[in-house]
């Protein structure tokens, strides 16, 4: 994607990020990041895959600056995150509308509470970013009228009205069916495809990261680091079509292997911890 | 008649005009019926209720003839009423108790929403206010009638102290609660969407306790109510209680039937002005259940 011009749909440069080298735990033994480095490039849509419980959310809560790590750094742009900034809004795995508003003051809620001018720019970026993920006509309905993907939809909407210069989103398609999920990702695709915003996806389903991302990070079961850099080479704009290609085939094929490993890992971690356990008890 | 494909087509628009047509009118019908239907059902419940008024009435009326033969017969209750309701001194007892029922109830809004607000919201308060509410909660409010005699010089005040200490502790306590069921993730999305504390508070906090707060509402009007009629049989002048207590001291039965039934339409419409403007602030939520 060309994304070092100015776009004019988020009308905002997307980042770049990084992390550096971090460590981070809940106490001893409770490592969760040992030394994880990896880049999100300009302009790029960058997918995590991992194990689940495997520190996933506590590297966007490291890269959203809801924490800091105890050994490395988090930067934004090339400078040290710190702290929660408007410039990197989080979509979080649980849907966190305001159900007392209707969508459309759920959308222009960020500009609202920064003191920004409602009636024009932001409300013709409003309009056109409902319009972008289909969600035109339901301005008036609160989020218990709207569908569990419709929510999801209108989420994004409201993030990223807020022009941020990168997209932090946790697992945000987790709990959907599988064919409101295939719709999220198609509208997930578009947007990005039409915004160029910088995005950092986290996902469990190696299909998904492999579909929609750029580059596919994988990481080992806790502590976790990053196991492999996959690097997704299928034309955009993407199209279902891609499923069924021989690249897609094979990335999912080396996807697997990765993942398969390090899920064996795990698995066998977890009976011998539950073997310990039941010694001790005995 | 394999004619044309122009007749084709235009029979084949005919058949889908006609197919629409019987579409709407099939609709229609079907409309027209459940309306009906549902008028019908409306009916018949008019119709029920009033059944059941009849029978209460009867079911009293042989009660005061028979069993229970000091209670006074509706007829004689009703007749009695007119009189007493005709005459001015009957609002006095009204309006003081609806007087001292709002003021207590309001007072006890005005400060009871913002303090269990504040409790739900921030620890510091919670903390230093929870053990107090928990001792004082459990003390009902009719034991608070002496103390407040003694405080108050005044038995006005006293009295309206009464209905306060009864609505205030409900309503505090389910806008702390109110607040506390609040979802976490709302606050999150709010704070990093840039909201400031004070936004936060009108934007998340309050819409969000808001069902939990007209909850405490209702009850705290209620309690008021209860507490108030104890309150002006112990102490009062004036006011419904009284009126009861005082007609059945001058053994005027049907009075104290009339002091009852007033009470009763007075908590009702007190109730009802409630719900309907809890109604307009829960529209969202209304929507949610429908």
């Amino acid at each position: 994607m060309n994304s070092s011009a100015k776009n004019n749909v988020t009308g905002v440069e997307p980042g770049e990020m990084e992390m550096r080298g971090c460590y981070y735990s809940f106490g001893e033994g409770k490592e969760v990041l040992d030394n994880v480095s990896f880049k999100v490039e300009k302009g790029s849509f960058t997918c995590l895959c991992g194990p689940s419980g495997c520190g996933k959310t506590t590297i966007i809560n490291l890269l959203a600056g809801y924490t800091t790590p105890d050994m490395g750094e988090c930067l934004i742009d090339g400078v040290p995150v710190q702290g929660p900034g408007a410039d990197r809004l989080v979509v979080f795995q649980e849907t966190a509308l305001l159900p007392w508003m209707t969508l459309w003051e759920n959308t222009i809620y960020g500009p609202r509470v920064q003191g920004k001018d409602l009636t024009g720019e932001v409300a013709d970026r409003a309009e056109e970013l409902i319009n972008m993920v289909g969600l035109t006509g339901f301005e008036e309905k609160y989020p218990s009228q709207l569908s569990g993907g419709m929510q999801r939809r209108a989420e994004l909407v409201r993030a990223l009205i807020n022009q941020p210069k990168v997209l932090l989103m946790d697992e945000p398609f987790r709990g959907l069916d599988a064919m409101t999920r295939q719709i999220m990702q198609e509208y997930i695709i578009q947007l990005f495809e039409q915004t160029g915003t910088t995005i950092l996806f986290v996902t469990a389903e190696l299909e998904e990261a492999i579909f929609v991302g750029d580059v596919a990070y994988f990481l080992t079961a806790r502590p976790a680091m990053v196991k492999k850099e996959l690097v997704i080479n299928l034309p955009r704009p993407r199209k279902f079509e891609h499923f069924s290609s021989r690249e897609f085939v094979e990335l999912q094929r080396e996807a697997i292997e990765t993942v398969d490993e390090e899920a064996q890992k795990a698995f066998s971690a977890f009976l011998k911890a539950k073997e310990s356990k039941a010694k001790q008890s005995a | 008649m394999a004619g044309s494909p122009q007749d084709r087509e235009s029979k084949e628009n005919f058949i889908i005009d006609h197919m629409r047509q019987s579409v709407k009118e099939e609709y229609e019908k079907v409309y027209w019926r459940r309306t009906q239907e549902q008028k019908k059902l409306k009916k018949k419940q008019a119709v029920t209720g009033i059944l059941g008024g009849i029978t209460f009435v009867v079911v009293w009326h042989v009660l005061s003839q028979t069993i229970i033969d000091k209670l006074p017969s509706p007829w004689e209750t009703v007749t009695q009423s007119v009189k007493t309701v005709l005459d001015p001194w009957y609002y006095k007892s009204v309006y003081h108790s609806l007087y001292r029922v709002i003021v207590g109830f309001c007072t006890a809004s005005a400060l009871g929403i913002p303090l269990g607000l504040m409790m739900g919201w921030n620890r510091i308060v919670r903390d230093m206010t929870m053990p107090g509410f928990e001792l004082f909660r459990s003390v009902p409010p009719v034991a608070w009638v002496p103390l407040s005699i003694i405080i108050f010089a005044h038995m006005e005040y006293s009295m309206i102290f009464i209905t306060f200490t009864g609505a205030f502790f409900v309503v505090t306590l389910n806008a702390k609660l109110g607040a506390e069921s609040i979802d976490q993730s709302l606050f999150r999305a709010a704070w990093c969407l840039g909201g400031s504390p004070r936004q936060v508070f009108r934007h998340v906090l309050l819409p969000g306790s808001l069902p939990s707060i007209f909850m405490g509402l209702a009850l705290g009007m209620g309690i008021s109510w209860q507490t108030v009629v104890a309150a002006e049989m112990i102490a009062g002048q004036y006011g419904l209680g009284y009126l009861a207590w005082e007609s059945y001291s001058l053994i005027r039965f049907p009075e104290v039937i009339l002091a009852m039934a007033s009470i009763g339409v007075l908590g009702y419409i007190c109730s009802a002005i409630l719900r309907s403007i809890a109604g307009k602030y829960l529209a969202w939520r209304k929507v949610y259940t429908a």
